[in-house]
């Protein structure tokens, strides 16, 4: 298995983890085209999420604070689709430590149906603690966000010890993260799969993005050798444009036979 | 295909097009900056600033109190409010203490009026630092505690307290957007402390370079 592919895509991770956290000297009003907290004390950008619930909370309505996150992933995402997730996110990297060999095989283990449900969970998170639940009720997917805090709440906390106490949604928050901790190093990429929100919206865009995944029919075996390495557990050969793939290239680094490959275009 | 791949290139310029013009021509960006970049995001941390109010008998950069500050202190305490241009947390700030002092800050510079709150004269001094002279910039660097971990919107309120027996003007500086409770709280304290002390209160004998921490 070639691992150049995989060793540039760490060092893109590494590059980007990097970009994210430039805040310590200037802040910009760019949005991050993954889920990242603008809460870290080294943020340079806004959280996509966080600048939604800003435009819709409590039945206020800013049309241009609502659009300019939205557009951003959009235009990004209709070059690159869910390459942002594998070649981008510092939590795509996080779960790349986390992850093991063992956990590719775990995950296979869940049965289909459940699976299948739970892929769903990150559209219903979208939907209802992005848009609906911040609009109508003023409760946020921010309020319990773990990715806040892993990289807001723990780090904020050991800068400024004693400026802070814990607010109402700190215990639910404290409950989510440590099931996000398990989450990630019980399976594969699991915060990916079955409940990262920007990782909902820009999948929609897999389906019309430049760049995607394509296995030349003629040149494979069904040996499976794809399939069992995918962090997303995406029957590649079968499946064309999934929502799920996040572009990482294991599927094409396994691929003995030279039969997957990125495509840029039609 | 090409059919497919025209409508690729329409989305991505429809896409891209129009966060260009979201950009250009809104204050989306400048409000990402100011109102969510640049300021903590007590949300996002489950958490809200422990409201420790803590008072300081000398100022931030050991200068002496300016005497229009000691001449004040005669009539009440002292409400000195910083704000720069570009900043929205000072936007929301502003419409708060407008609605305390009964007044309007909106696009004001500086501004000095006073109210009675909790039985005490409260002078507020307004001050955007981008527009007023230097004497008055000084003062934020006279109650600025935290130095460059400081910044804006900052609310110091100056009051007298006792030190060693006897009564001196004291301070407490906070950072950031603040709810209107929390700053009627934090005048209420400092009310507290002025009506204790007024009485033994000599301003004439203040006038020399304050010794010794709260």
């Amino acid at each position: 298995m070639s691992k150049d592919l995989q060793r540039k895509r760490l060092l893109s991770q590494l590059i980007f983890l990097l970009i994210s956290n430039l805040g310590a000297r200037f802040k910009t009003g760019l949005c991050y085209p993954f889920l990242y907290c603008h809460a870290c004390p080294y943020s340079i950008a806004g959280c996509p999420i966080g600048i939604i619930e800003h435009a819709i909370y409590k039945k206020h309505f800013n049309l241009f604070l609502l659009l300019y996150p939205i557009l951003m992933i959009a235009s990004l995402s209709m070059i690159v689709g869910r390459a942002i997730c594998g070649w981008m996110c510092p939590i795509g990297l996080l779960q790349r430590i986390t992850s093991t060999e063992r956990l590719t095989k775990l995950s296979r283990k869940i049965p289909h149906s459940i699976e299948r449900f739970l892929r769903y969970a990150k559209y219903i998170n979208l939907i209802l603690f992005v848009f609906l639940t911040p609009h109508f009720l003023g409760f946020m997917f921010t309020d319990i966000c773990p990715i806040g805090f892993l990289v807001g709440t723990i780090p904020l906390s050991i800068l400024y010890p004693g400026r802070f106490s814990p607010n109402e949604f700190f215990p639910f928050a404290l409950m989510v993260f440590i099931a996000f901790i398990i989450l990630i190093f019980l399976f594969n990429r699991g915060w990916c799969k079955f409940f990262c929100p920007v990782g909902a919206f820009i999948g929609l865009f897999n389906k019309v993005s430049l760049l995607r995944i394509e296995v030349d029919k003629s040149k494979c075996v069904h040996c499976n050798a794809c399939i069992k390495v995918c962090p997303m557990g995406i029957d590649v050969p079968n499946v064309e444009r999934s929502r799920e793939c996040i572009l990482c290239g294991r599927c094409i680094d396994a691929c003995q036979y030279g039969a997957i490959s990125f495509k840029v275009g039609i | 295909m090409r059919k497919f791949f025209a409508i690729q290139v329409a989305l991505i310029v429809l896409f891209s097009g129009l966060l260009s013009y979201v950009v250009s021509t809104t204050d989306v960006y400048d409000r990402v900056k100011t109102g969510i970049v640049s300021v903590i995001c007590l949300s996002c941390i489950k958490m809200k600033p422990a409201f420790e109010i803590k008072f300081f008998f000398r100022t931030a950069n050991l200068e002496n109190y300016p005497s229009f500050i000691l001449e004040n202190l005669s009539n009440g305490i002292i409400f000195l409010h910083f704000r720069v241009d570009s900043c929205k947390s000072c936007d929301y700030l502003d419409e708060v203490i407008s609605d305390i002092f009964k007044c309007n800050l909106k696009e004001v510079h500086y501004f000095v009026t006073t109210s009675k709150l909790y039985g005490v004269n409260v002078t507020l001094f307004h001050i955007n630092l981008d527009h007023v002279s230097k004497d008055k910039k000084n003062l934020y660097n006279l109650f600025n505690v935290m130095g460059s971990k400081g910044g804006v919107p900052m609310i110091s309120i100056v009051t007298l307290g006792r030190k060693n027996g006897s009564v001196a003007p004291c301070y407490a500086t906070l950072y950031g957007y603040q709810k209107k409770d929390r700053i009627l709280d934090f005048i209420r304290e400092c009310s507290k402390l002025y009506l204790e002390n007024f009485e033994d209160f000599k301003p004439s004998l203040q006038n020399h370079k304050p010794k010794g921490d709260h």
